[in-house]
């Protein structure tokens, strides 16, 4: 269980300033705009960086002094840093041998195979989709209890997306308590996988909330300015005008579609919160 | 440490290329000069490519993944410190064999016994060289430490040379040097010597732990 | 079990596995102590959440469809109980409410559709 209560950070102007509790078993989406403070989150969950306060724990530990062993239940897949690009798969695949005691150095390689990673070729003649599934195949061999990834499809076509997130469903049914903890801006991806989302704005936590949820109880309401006027606002998380009217957020789409037939209704999703939450104001 | 090991050795394999042109040179250079150039180049030489593996670890923000590794920043460090220990007398045993080779080809004699203790300075001496390098380059990085190895590296290197040149060529006005070295071949000057370079070893690897520990990703 | 989400539904995903595992037990495609996939690899096979998933076996046990064993998953629980009797009579009034509505639109009018049912049931031996 990784547990991060009250954790301070300060980057120049910016603060982080969240806490957050992710169970065993859960797979949680961090979403918001860019320079919200998801990487600094994920980078506090592996001990990177350490908090100004706070503590960031994982089963009660302190992550910035983990030892060996408890590093080895924690698989993490990072957008923009992995193993040295004059190293081929074939080294990694013994460096990794060596590092944990539980890698499973058959899978590994028969993910190789069929997704045509070459085994001696260095890194740094891979494509960007090649090293994306390079890294997550990394973060999945050993067997991890917890995996951490930031932004693990971002950059990837299409096709690539759905497989790496295949594969990550794959390894959730395999190892039945393991948990994740993603970051995305791709939402229909978190969508289709985690459990529960966090909203994070300006280094702060302003939404949680589980994602069925999302999908089936947050909507999008657009009215011309009459309907707005007479609105009952007791629900409306978020309003904002628009060049027809107003557009609204909330989070319970069934009051509205009771009371309002004639409003358009639209099913929310992590964009819709990201968009409204994190931007217009509030009612 | 074993992952760390493997990971380094690959590293330094992976520039087989340079390190093959390197060897022909100074193969080259052993032949056409005299004295024992060869062996303190080519340790030297493989002392700074085993610590050029952390530019390697630090090169496109590969520090931050590295951390996530399973082992504790002060294995990571004393690793570093294995590996160019390592490295280092992997390549002086080379480069000695090397050394007594060629000049068996060329048709000189050397006397590997009386030779053997200025063989064996180089030894201490490139690893408290090394151990300048590794805290500096934890500290800064590789492109910021650049400059400073350079001059370290070249002032070094010419400056070893010299002084054992120096002592082998029997010159009077280099009594001093003679009597001090002496000194320090004695029981107790090589006990002094010895806690001397344990000291400054120990120094290096407690700032770089400390340096290692504190660094954020 | 073969279930069809549909992303765009205004009805809840876990609404929509609901009725459909309740369908497929009312149908007998689903028998007494048939296993339900995991959560899990449901999830994965949907490609939704295993909250969603879990949310909806817990929301079937609730209402007495199916059990779930701790340790072993979850089963489709004993057919002959109140509950499965009551959402078989529950589908069967919808389907009739359907046919009527239908029978409304193309003109028949209360006594035609009494008629007519009375007609199919005694042409019929059930």
């Amino acid at each position: 269980m990784v547990k991060i209560e009250g954790l301070k950070k300060k980057y120049g102007d910016f603060m982080l300033d969240i806490s957050l509790e992710i169970p065993d078993g859960r797979v949680t989406g961090i979403v918001g705009k860019n320079g919200a403070g998801k990487s600094t989150t994920i980078k506090a969950i592996l001990g990177l960086i350490r908090p100004d306060s706070g503590t960031v724990t994982i089963n009660g530990r302190e992550t910035s002094s983990l030892e060996a062993k408890e590093k080895e239940n924690i698989g993490a897949c990072l957008s923009d840093s992995g193993f040295s690009m004059y190293l081929t798969v074939e080294d990694i695949i013994h460096i990794l041998k060596r590092m944990y005691s539980s890698f499973d150095e058959t899978y590994f390689r028969s993910f190789c195979s069929s997704q045509g990673l070459p085994l001696k070729k260095q890194i740094k003649d891979f494509s960007t989709g090649m090293r994306a599934k390079l890294r997550v195949i990394t973060a999945i061999s050993h067997n991890a209890d917890l995996l951490v990834m930031d932004e693990p499809t971002s950059g990837l076509d299409v096709e690539a997306r759905l497989e790496i997130l295949d594969m990550l469903r794959d390894y959730i049914s395999r190892n039945e308590n393991c948990s994740i903890i993603m970051t995305s801006h791709i939402s229909t991806d978190l969508e289709g996988l985690c459990d529960d989302i966090y909203l994070i704005h300006d280094g702060k936590v302003i939404v949680h909330e589980d994602t069925d949820i999302i999908k089936g109880n947050y909507a999008v309401l657009k009215m011309d300015d009459e309907t707005f006027e007479s609105l009952d606002k007791s629900h409306i998380l978020r309003s904002r005008r628009e060049a027809y009217g107003y557009v609204c957020f909330t989070d319970q789409k069934r009051f509205y579609t009771e009371r309002y037939p004639e409003i358009v209704v639209e099913n929310g999703g992590i964009d819709e919160l990201i968009l409204m939450m994190a931007g217009g104001e509030k009612r | 440490m074993k992952g760390l090991l493997e990971k380094d050795l690959r590293l330094m394999i992976s520039r087989k290329q340079s390190i093959l042109i390197f060897i022909v040179a100074s193969l080259f250079v052993a032949f056409t000069m005299e004295g024992s150039f060869v062996v303190s180049y080519l340790t030297m030489l493989f002392t700074v490519i085993a610590i050029s593996t952390l530019s390697y670890d630090e090169y496109d923000n590969g520090f931050a993944f590295l951390m996530t590794l399973p082992f504790s920043r002060k294995t990571y460090v004393r690793e570093k410190y294995i590996f160019t220990l390592l490295a280092e007398i992997t390549a002086w045993i080379v480069s000695v064999i090397l050394y007594y080779a060629v000049n068996m080809i060329k048709g000189v004699r050397i006397d590997l016994l009386s030779e053997a203790p200025v063989l064996l300075m180089y030894l201490p001496l490139l690893f408290l060289m090394a151990c300048m390098m590794l805290p500096i380059q934890f500290r800064f990085g590789a492109e910021k430490s650049r400059t400073a190895y350079f001059i370290v590296i070249g002032g070094l290197a010419v400056l070893l040379f010299i002084v054992f040149k120096l002592i082998g060529s029997g010159d009077g006005s280099i009594d001093i040097i003679e009597t001090a070295l002496s000194f320090l071949l004695s029981p107790v000057g090589i006990i002094m010597v010895t806690a001397v370079f344990l000291i400054l070893v120990a120094v290096s690897y407690l700032l770089s732990v400390r340096i290692m520990e504190k660094k954020e990703f | 079990m073969h279930l069809i989400i549909n992303n765009s539904s205004m009805i809840p995903i876990y609404e929509q596995i609901t009725d459909q595992v309740k369908r497929g037990i009312v149908s007998g495609s689903l028998k007494e102590n048939d296993l339900l996939p995991s959560v899990r690899s449901l999830a994965g096979e949907l490609r939704i959440s295993s909250l969603t998933v879990k949310k909806a076996y817990d929301r079937l046990e609730d209402e007495g469809f199916v059990v779930t064993v701790h340790g072993k998953g979850t089963y489709v629980a004993a057919t002959d109980t109140e509950a499965a009797m009551e959402a078989r009579r529950k589908a069967a009034e919808d389907d009739l409410c359907a046919s009527i509505e239908r029978a409304r639109r193309s003109g028949l009018s209360k006594e035609e559709i009494l008629e007519t049912i009375d007609i199919i049931m005694e042409d019929n031996t059930w």
